[in-house]
């Protein structure tokens, strides 16, 4: 069931029952089950959840930048109308830099250190710009500038060792907005950064969001950077959505008793907690074929019989709700 | 004279490079209690990790004195070293590079016992062993497994429980919980706590995240480019942060709940390199509140109150309550910036 | 809940899967029974002369033909491979443990030890491989020609270089693993830490390469054995005395083909095996 859009218009991208799954040598693991959600332009969305909740392997996906051992299974990836994971790989190719962008997490290995800067960012242009060299490198140079690259020019003949982790996020930035995305991808993009950096960077993404009405989904493990930057959030556990809604109506009361115990895991910066609460148990093993029970239902404090009985459905808590979540309990009896 | 458990005294630890030394402890002075928990939080060049292995006796210690219980401390390997070894430990970030891929469980628990207590029979050994993992919340039943076949908050309790089996008196935390998910690093600080109290033990929690940093510390050191630049009570200090970097890293924790900092108070610009501190004040070319005098002089870690230290010439400037000083050297009076940082 | 598996126990895991590692390691084990239990079995004689039948091709009597002499050609290649694999596996089991031991401990201590360590390998390197066993083998009089021991001597010296640059390497990164430091930290001695923590992490590449050793001094005895300066009999040798009876009139191809076959499917088999053996304990070769 696909999230409808708050605003008026088309969702700019729309991805409907996504299912993904990898190969490994002796067994198959479902990282993504069943991921419905779309976006509209100039929001940001926040992808969000722990290790192997799935959140890496959607963005992957909706890019087609999975492992040779990864692939989609089920499910469709819409953009202006187009299925993403039907397309033949030179028309993705068109897409990738182009409409759509990605920046990864760690900067040290995102660029090509043989490369000069301005080498790698000019190529972008050229590809699906169509610029000539000087003109996508002119383009390289405004755009390194405008994302906080002081001396851009002179930085951009130089080489990407010569740059701080900070400013190589930012040339990535620059790089992923050089064929003018729509959409945006960031996968982690400031978790390896330190923390005044790591401000400085989210400070630009909203500035650009604002700016070029960039929509942008946003993996992150991080609560309080979905607090800071995201519109909309998506929580993700064992490779589902398990809830989804506005960001600041999903922090301050949650629907599902993951993300509840999820943010009373984090430690306040306003406060010291008693103790903080932990999620007993682990993660559900993602191998072992489709679940009979709700995945959450072995570590949850509201578990009951019928939570055993069948995954629930991701859906509203009343009707006509935008809020979405996975679970059979009422939003009261999560936050209560 | 305070009963100190851990004294640090204008520590330098200076290392041998072209074409200038890195210097990434500077002169650093302070001192952990029994029983207190002592954060040293800063970003990367800070210094923080640094301090941790001049303690643990594994990097030589340029300048300055390290005092354990009154002893003195030397590198590991000289003979002075031997007898403090079972009285302070160390845990270290990366739970799979902390255990020997090769080694049970129970015997990576064990080893210590084996190394201090060569004589004691393997049986107890193992007792020993298997009881610490009960301390740490680690199932008896696992002692059989290898590493690669725990969780990553499991590797880390398996850590905490060898760290443990000298029964030291104190704990070096460096990032123990910094590669752990959020959920799974709630039970690790839940579990430190704990044993702080059952164990009587005291920490030097070297983290990065200052939200941690609230939950688990007593007294924090805020560190920038190897220097010491607040030090004071954790929740005076998180509530009333005084110098310009520490107002700075407290903007930009990406919080659910913001702290009582305004936005204007960020940090601009990169982190300088540790070979090459800015000159006079380290934190000036990032700093808000520059004027005149940083760029010149190198501020010295001066007294706010009795618990809080500060290394700042403005903050220092307003508690003389010399106006006089910010206005001659430059461009903000000392009042306009209280009426600056007053405003919320 | 899955049994307890160790590393050893998963590399074994892998390795099962492997079927080519494990085809290679059953042919060289094949090849070996063959060599070392077929010859006592069956009585046969290497030695024995006999002009009257030289030159035979394969046929009843002989299975694979007489050389020259009429020595029974089966028997030569068989006892003939004994002495091949013994020199293959005695020659690295030598190098291999001159080559841990070095390397572990120049990597271990590091600094001053390890330069000096290590630009002796290096000068080692330098020196032409030829020349080397050319002094070896002229060290030792004429009588001695033939033997094996010169050549084990000879081959043993090449290997144990690599060996010991590998595990230095290895060492050196190891000894600033976190597992290590805590072991230091907690008072462990030098040798506590190389025994205990260092070795056994070392102890998958070294048999890793140590197999791939066998191959190598195989056929670097088979080429002294080509120029002249290898041993009275093993595969190289029969090659070469093969090659010495090429002429334009009369064909001993047998006397060329069983040698060289057999020597080709062990060394195509411990590669294999080899190469099977290091995906199977280096995790990082997974993906």
């Amino acid at each position: 069931m696909t999230e409808g859009d708050p605003r008026t218009g088309e969702p700019l991208l729309s991805v409907e029952a996504l299912s993904t799954e990898y190969a490994l040598e002796d067994r198959v693991v479902r990282a993504v089950t069943d991921v419905s959600f779309s976006i509209a332009r100039g929001e940001v969305v926040g992808l969000v959840g722990e290790s192997g909740s799935g959140k890496s392997a959607t963005g992957l996906s909706i890019l087609r930048l999975l492992p040779p051992e990864g692939r989609i299974v089920q499910g469709r990836v819409l953009l202006a109308g187009r299925d993403l994971a039907a397309i033949a790989e030179p028309e993705m190719r068109r897409v990738r830099g182009g409409r759509v962008a990605m920046i990864f997490q760690d900067p040290m290995t995102s660029l090509n250190p043989y490369l000069r800067v301005e080498e790698q960012l000019a190529e972008v242009g050229v590809l699906h710009l169509g610029l000539t060299r000087r003109e996508a490198i002119a383009r390289a140079v405004a755009l390194l500038d405008r994302v906080g690259i002081p001396d851009a020019r002179s930085r951009a003949r130089g080489f990407p060792h010569e740059l701080s982790g900070g400013m190589r996020q930012r040339a990535m930035i620059a790089m992923a907005l050089l064929g003018n995305p729509e959409l945006l991808i960031a996968d982690e993009p400031t978790t390896a950064l330190d923390v005044t950096i790591q401000a400085q960077i989210l400070e630009l993404l909203r500035e650009l969001v604002k700016e070029r009405g960039l929509s942008v989904i946003l993996v992150t493990h991080d609560l309080g950077v979905v607090a800071e930057v995201a519109d909309r959030v998506l929580v993700m556990y064992a490779g589902r959505i398990v809830e989804t809604g506005s960001a600041r109506e999903v922090l301050a009361a949650p629907h599902h008793p993951y993300t509840l115990a999820l943010l009373r895991s984090v430690p306040r910066l306003d406060r010291r907690a008693t103790r903080l609460e932990s999620i007993q148990g682990m993660p559900p093993r993602l191998d072992q074929g489709p679940f009979s029970e709700c995945t959450f239902a072995p570590r949850c404090r509201l578990v009951q019989g019928e939570c055993h009985a069948k995954e629930p459905s991701l859906s509203p808590a009343h009707v006509g709700s935008t809020r979405l979540r996975r679970c059979i309990r009422s939003p009261d009896e999560v936050s209560g | 004279m305070t009963d100190a458990l851990l004294e640090v005294r204008n520590l330098s630890v200076h290392f041998p490079a072209a074409p200038r030394p890195v210097r990434a402890v500077d002169g650093a002075s302070f001192t952990i209690e029994r029983g207190e928990t002592l954060a040293l939080v800063g970003e990367s060049g800070c210094g923080k990790s640094t301090i941790a292995r001049a303690i643990m006796g594994l990097v030589p210690a340029t300048a300055g004195d390290l005092r354990f219980d009154g002893a003195a401390m030397p590198p590991l390997g000289e003979p002075g070293r031997r007898a403090l070894l079972s009285r302070l430990q160390m845990i270290f970030q990366d739970p799979d590079a902390s255990l020997n891929p090769r080694l049970t469980i129970l015997s990576s628990i064990a080893e210590p016992i084996e190394i201090t207590e060569p004589r004691l029979p393997r049986k107890e050994r193992e007792e020993r062993a298997l009881s610490l993992m009960s301390d740490v919340g680690l199932d008896r039943t696992l002692g059989g497994r290898y590493p690669h076949e725990l969780s990553g908050g499991q590797r880390q309790r398996v850590c905490i429980a060898r760290a443990l089996a000298v029964r030291p008196e104190l704990l070096v935390c460096d990032e123990a919980v910094s590669a752990l998910d959020v959920s799974i690093q709630a039970q690790i600080l839940n579990l430190l706590v704990d044993l702080r109290e059952r164990f009587a033990l005291s920490y030097l929690f070297i983290t990065h995240d200052l939200r941690v940093v609230r939950h688990v510390a007593t007294r924090v050191a805020v560190m920038y480019l190897g220097q010491i630049v607040e030090l004071g009570p954790t929740d005076a200090l998180f509530d009333a942060p005084r110098h310009p970097y520490t107002r700075a890293l407290l903007a930009a924790v990406p919080s659910l709940a913001k702290a009582a900092v305004p936005q204007r108070a960020r940090a601009r610009g990169d982190i300088p390199s540790p070979s090459n501190p800015p000159i006079g004040c380290r934190f000036h070319t990032r700093c808000p509140e520059v004027f005149d005098r940083c760029s010149k002089e190198e501020p010295s870690l001066f007294e706010l109150t009795g618990e809080r230290r500060c290394r700042c010439f403005l903050v220092e400037a307003e508690r003389i309550g010399a106006t006089n000083l910010a206005s001659a050297s430059g461009v903000i009076t000392a009042e306009a910036n209280r009426a600056d940082l007053g405003k919320r | 809940m899955t049994a307890s598996t160790g590393p050893w126990a998963d590399a074994y895991r892998r390795l099962a899967r492997n079927r080519l590692a494990l085809g290679g390691g059953g042919v060289v084990a094949a090849v070996t029974v063959l060599c070392f239990l077929l010859p006592p079995l069956l009585g046969l004689d290497p030695a024995t002369t006999n002009p009257s039948l030289a030159h035979l091709p394969p046929g009843s009597g002989h299975l694979l033909g007489t050389d020259g002499l009429g020595r029974d050609y089966i028997s030569r290649v068989l006892v003939g491979g004994q002495t091949s694999l013994l020199i293959g596996f005695a020659a690295t089991i030598a190098s291999v443990a001159v080559g841990v031991l070095y390397g572990a401990v120049s990597g271990y201590y590091g600094g001053r030890i390890d330069e000096v360590m290590m630009r002796f390998v290096d000068f080692h390197y330098g020196v032409p491989y030829m020349f080397l066993v050319i002094l070896i083998m002229l060290l030792f009089s004429e009588t001695a020609r033939g033997n094996p021991l010169p050549v084990f001597l000879a081959l043993g010296l090449v290997e144990w270089l690599t060996m010991a640059r590998v595990v230095r390497g290895q060492v050196l990164t190891l000894r600033e693993r976190e597992f290590v430091l805590a072991a230091r930290l907690l008072g462990a001695g030098d040798l506590h830490v190389i025994f205990r923590h260092i070795l056994p992490n070392v102890a998958g590449i070294v048999t890793v390469y140590g197999t791939l050793t066998v191959p190598a001094v195989i056929i670097l005895e088979s080429f002294l054995s080509f120029l002249g300066l290898g041993v009275k009999l093993s595969w190289g040798q029969l090659v070469a005395e093969a090659v010495g009876v090429v002429n334009p009139i009369r064909s001993y191809w047998w006397l060329l083909l069983w040698p060289s076959v057999l020597l080709a499917i062990t060394l195509l088999s411990l590669n294999f095996f080899g190469d099977g053996l290091r995906d199977a304990v280096d995790p990082k070769a997974r993906r």
